[in-house]
């Protein structure tokens, strides 16, 4: 797809709300909306142009500009309620500076519960069925509670449908998630930076019954990729001589800790947070392009259809004289030339249909069958011969009444006085029936019999007996 | 895609044997030319294009009738009995320039000059008509023309075809492979056959008409796995609808009958939407022109005789009850719904067994119910939905007939997996967009896909 084709994403949105809309409730009235997509230049730009206009005119639209709306304020809400989040764990982790800090708790408290999450979003990850989490539901439940109005359902299902065609819905929670605990340690690291800058806090660690070189340990292990950022971290024998009670070289060591700290929530908290993030958000970009309409689908390959026919008028031709006209004026007018009463012929008959048709008298002279061009000629030299009063054509109604049919039953016609088409299977197909009655009825002077009872064409002839 | 023009082909054949229904059929657009059974709907020639991905791949042409076959083969003897020795095109040229092919042959100088400007020609033939000399004079018109000729056999589904007739007619003037396609109701691999026969007569355009052939395929599946997606929709959002309502009778009645709205209006919204899907009208299949404003129905959803004829069993309790196809659950508030994919199943199931022994008890106790839709109805929806979507499959574009449910083989069901996936919708109240507290989710669209999956297993 080249770039000139891509759509916004608010584009995309109110065409899968149009979508789902017209899938959930029926197809909508889209002449205008149709009308003024005609001029858009390709099919993806058809299809947007129509669902613009349709959702303008619905409501959609203006539901969609206030989720939007909505949804920012549930975000800076939250961001907010991430920073408050923020200063309290800072608190809660250096505490007010009258009792000196105990690293582990501190440690604890800044990343415990981050690198928990973080844990639990790695595992849903691998899961296929995974959803996002609780924050899944929370998002959209705050915005559809805070919007109201019509359509808001509408526009929010297009929203999340959108990024499940894209296959993105885990990454939008992703991002949702990184997002905030990014925020959280963000605001962490300020408060305690401020907090370090302005009180005086002595760290120590504490141990019942542990021995102290696990800590010791503990405290190395941890220190490993901070240090190789450039943060200062405490040797183990500042660790070692940081137990219970605060030391007297106190300035050097406290920096040295607080550096730590710092640098822990830094490395273990804010940086994969950060990088996560910004993992998820590369790929929604990247997805987001799969939410444009695809226009190959069935859906829209059939709104296509409407906006932008497959076909197209007939050519510049023009169109054909009416209906044709055949002269059927005979020829042979004088009474006394007539020197036959009865003929009776059949245009491809049927071959199971028994010839001549039972209940003809005697009378009646029967020619044979017409149903090839020699038999054709072959007929008109022996009508011209014989010149008959009464001509009974027999026809097949399953037959369609071609010109070329019309045309041969015409130019038989003007070899006798009184020309009767009989139609026979009549009864099958209405349609072709009417069909033949019509196109009989534009040759003047032929008489039309659809009753297949041969009593009836011989009624005919009593009629025209002289 | 490549330097070759577009392929051109026309469609011709004697009077009303359906070339106009071929080419609707095969655009799937009930809104090209005019369908009559009577000759001479046509008059003009017109086009339609097939696309390949953004590029127009093939030109369809769709040409008046033949009409006066016999008469045309005579005048085009007579034209060529010069000295000249001409060959076929020669002679039809010289026709196309004689003073008959505006008056009395105009209609077929139309055809054949359109033939004479395309690549093939597709010869359509009502294989109901017996081989008349007509139409053998017509074989010979158009072999004049000197380009490939694929026959196309139409209503061949008819009882009165004489398909074999017409078979050996067609080889005794060197056509030798001849299509089958109905285009009332044409076989399911159709266009893929028809491109896979030109593919062969024409070696330049195979390539292009191998992939026609091949996006023909990838559209079908497609076109079947939104329609999948379109019932299973309906089908959660009706398992999923939970109203809640008193025990008094007028109360329950009225939820019931509200509720019975909700559901039929739904349902006709399927309809509808796979109607658009496939491209056919809407009065294709509905019998009245409104039938979503009094929600009135052919066969009633919620009729007995709707699911006897689906040979769905209902069970005693149900039949007995004031409200066929209405079961009320008792309303647990304690009870919370949709923690998990887990305990959403494992809820939906306590609710159900709930329903069967604790219902009347618990009911008087809390004065509240709620009512959902039974699992005879959705078992019908569901058989109805894939009855008509194997039908519209089937469908050929030309037809004229509305859409009758009876007339196709029943779908099958796996109960089963079919209640499981049910079972899961029931307990998640929120996946209903016909309930008040609709809201979308990532597991109600995976919810959707599942249940679209189970239907597709039991209808391949």
């Amino acid at each position: 797809m080249d770039k000139s084709e891509r759509i916004s994403f608010y584009q995309a949105w109110l065409c899968e709300a149009i979508r789902l809309q017209e899938t959930q409730w029926g197809a909508r009235d889209d002449s205008k909306a149709r009308l003024l997509a005609q001029s858009a230049p390709t099919p993806l730009k058809k299809i947007t142009s129509r669902a613009v206009t349709l959702s303008q005119d619905s409501g959609i639209a203006s539901a969609v500009a206030q989720i939007k709306k909505v949804g920012w304020a549930v975000v800076i809400f939250t961001l907010v309620l991430a920073v408050l989040a923020g200063s309290i764990t800072s608190f809660s982790a250096l505490g007010n500076g009258m009792t000196p800090v105990n690293v582990v708790w501190a440690f604890m408290t800044l990343l415990a519960f981050n690198l928990l999450s973080m844990a639990v979003w790695c595992i849903t990850m691998l899961s296929p069925k995974a959803s996002g989490g609780w924050l899944t539901q929370f998002w959209p439940w705050l915005t559809r509670k805070l919007a109201r109005g019509p359509n808001i359902s509408l526009a929010a299902q297009a929203w999340w449908s959108l990024w499940h065609q894209a296959q993105a819905t885990r990454w939008v929670m992703s991002a949702g998630t990184h997002v905030i605990w990014l925020t959280v340690s963000l605001a962490t690291s300020v408060f305690m930076l401020f907090s370090l800058s302005t009180r005086e806090y002595d760290f120590v660690w504490e141990t019942t019954v542990l021995s102290p070189d696990i800590f010791v340990n503990w405290v190395g292990i941890l220190s490993a990729i901070p240090q190789w950022f450039g943060f200062e971290v405490p040797d183990s024998q500042i660790v070692r001589m940081s137990g219970s009670i605060p030391q007297a070289n106190a300035e050097a060591t406290r920096i040295l800790w607080s550096s730590w700290l710092l640098g822990s929530l830094i490395v273990y908290g804010i940086i994969p947070r950060a990088i996560l993030a910004l993992l998820s958000f590369l790929i929604l970009i990247k997805r987001s392009r799969l939410t444009a309409p695809e226009i190959t689908s069935p859906y829209y390959a059939s709104v296509l259809n409407r906006t932008h026919p497959a076909f197209f008028a007939p050519d510049g031709s023009p169109p054909p004289s009416s209906s044709f006209v055949l002269s059927t004026g005979s020829t042979l007018q004088k009474d006394d030339d007539w020197k036959t009463q009865y003929v009776i012929t059949a245009i491809e008959p049927d071959p199971k249909d028994v010839w001549p048709p039972t209940g003809i008298g005697s009378a009646v002279t029967s020619t044979s069958p017409i149903d090839s061009r020699e038999s054709r000629q072959q007929m008109i030299l022996t009508l011209s011969r014989a010149l008959p009063q009464c001509l009974v054509i027999t026809c097949d109604a399953r037959h369609t009444p071609d010109r070329g049919t019309l045309r041969l039953i015409a130019d038989l016609a003007d070899f006798a006085k009184y020309t009767l088409v009989w139609l026979r299977h009549s009864n099958v197909t209405d349609a072709h029936t009417a069909a033949w009655k019509t196109q009989v009825q534009n040759l003047h002077g032929i008489e039309l019999l659809s009753v297949d009872e041969s009593s009836n064409v011989m009624q005919w002839f009593g009629r025209h007996h002289e | 895609m490549n330097d070759q023009r577009t392929l051109q082909i026309a469609v011709v054949g004697h009077t009303n044997v359906g070339k106009t229904s071929l080419l609707r059929t095969l655009i799937r657009d009930v809104n090209f030319g005019d369908v009559a059974d009577m000759p001479g709907s046509t008059r003009q020639v017109q086009g339609a294009r097939i696309a390949l991905g953004r590029d127009t791949a093939l030109m369809l042409y769709d040409t008046p009738g033949i009409e006066d076959s016999i008469g045309l083969l005579d005048y085009l003897e007579q034209l060529s009995s010069t000295d000249q020795r001409l060959d076929g095109p020669e002679r039809i040229r010289l026709f196309l320039d004689s003073p008959e092919a505006a008056s009395r042959y105009e209609q077929e100088a139309r055809v054949l000059h359109k033939l004479l400007g395309c690549q093939a020609g597709l010869y359509v033939v009502d294989v109901r008509e017996p081989v008349l000399a007509k139409h053998r004079d017509e074989l010979a018109i158009l072999s004049s023309c000197a380009r490939p000729l694929l026959p196309i056999l139409n209503f061949v589904a008819n009882d009165s075809a004489r398909t074999q007739e017409w078979r050996e007619a067609l080889a005794r003037v060197g056509l030798h492979s001849v299509l089958e396609f109905d285009s009332v109701s044409p076989p399911l691999d159709g266009e893929e056959k028809l491109y896979q026969a030109l593919a062969l007569l024409l070696s330049p355009y195979q390539h292009t008409l191998l992939a026609l052939q091949q996006q023909t395929i990838r559209q079908r599946e497609a076109r079947r796995v939104a329609a999948l997606i379109l019932i299973a929709g309906l089908l959660v959002d009706v398992a999923a609808l939970r109203m809640r309502t008193t025990t008094e009778t007028d109360a329950l009645t009225q939820a019931i009958a509200s509720q019975q709205n909700r559901v039929r209006q739904r349902e006709h919204a399927c309809v509808s939407a796979l109607l658009n899907l496939f491209q056919f009208r809407q009065d294709d299949y509905l019998a009245g022109p409104l039938p979503l404003a009094d929600g009135r129905w052919e066969l009633d959803l919620f009729s007995q005789e709707a699911l006897q004829d689906f040979s769905i069993h209902v069970g005693k309790g149900i039949a007995a009850g004031a409200a066929a196809g209405a079961t009320v659950d008792v309303l647990s508030a304690g009870l919370s719904l949709g923690t998990g994919m887990l305990a959403g199943a494992l809820a939906g199931g306590a609710w159900q067994a709930l329903d069967r022994w604790g219902t009347r008890l618990l009911g008087q106790v809390r004065g509240f119910r709620e009512l959902t839709v039974d699992q005879p109805i959705l078992q019908l929806l569901a058989l109805r939905q894939l009855q008509l979507l194997t039908i519209l499959a089937h469908r050929g574009h030309a037809a004229l007939s509305p859409v009758s449910l009876k007339e196709h083989a029943q779908q099958s069901l796996d109960i089963k997996a079919f209640e499981s996936k049910i079972a899961l919708a029931r307990a998640h109240p929120e996946w209903s967009s016909l309930g008040d507290h609709f809201n979308e989710s990532p597991a109600r669209l995976r919810a959707i896909e599942t249940l679209a999956r189970t239907l597709d297993s039991n209808n391949t």
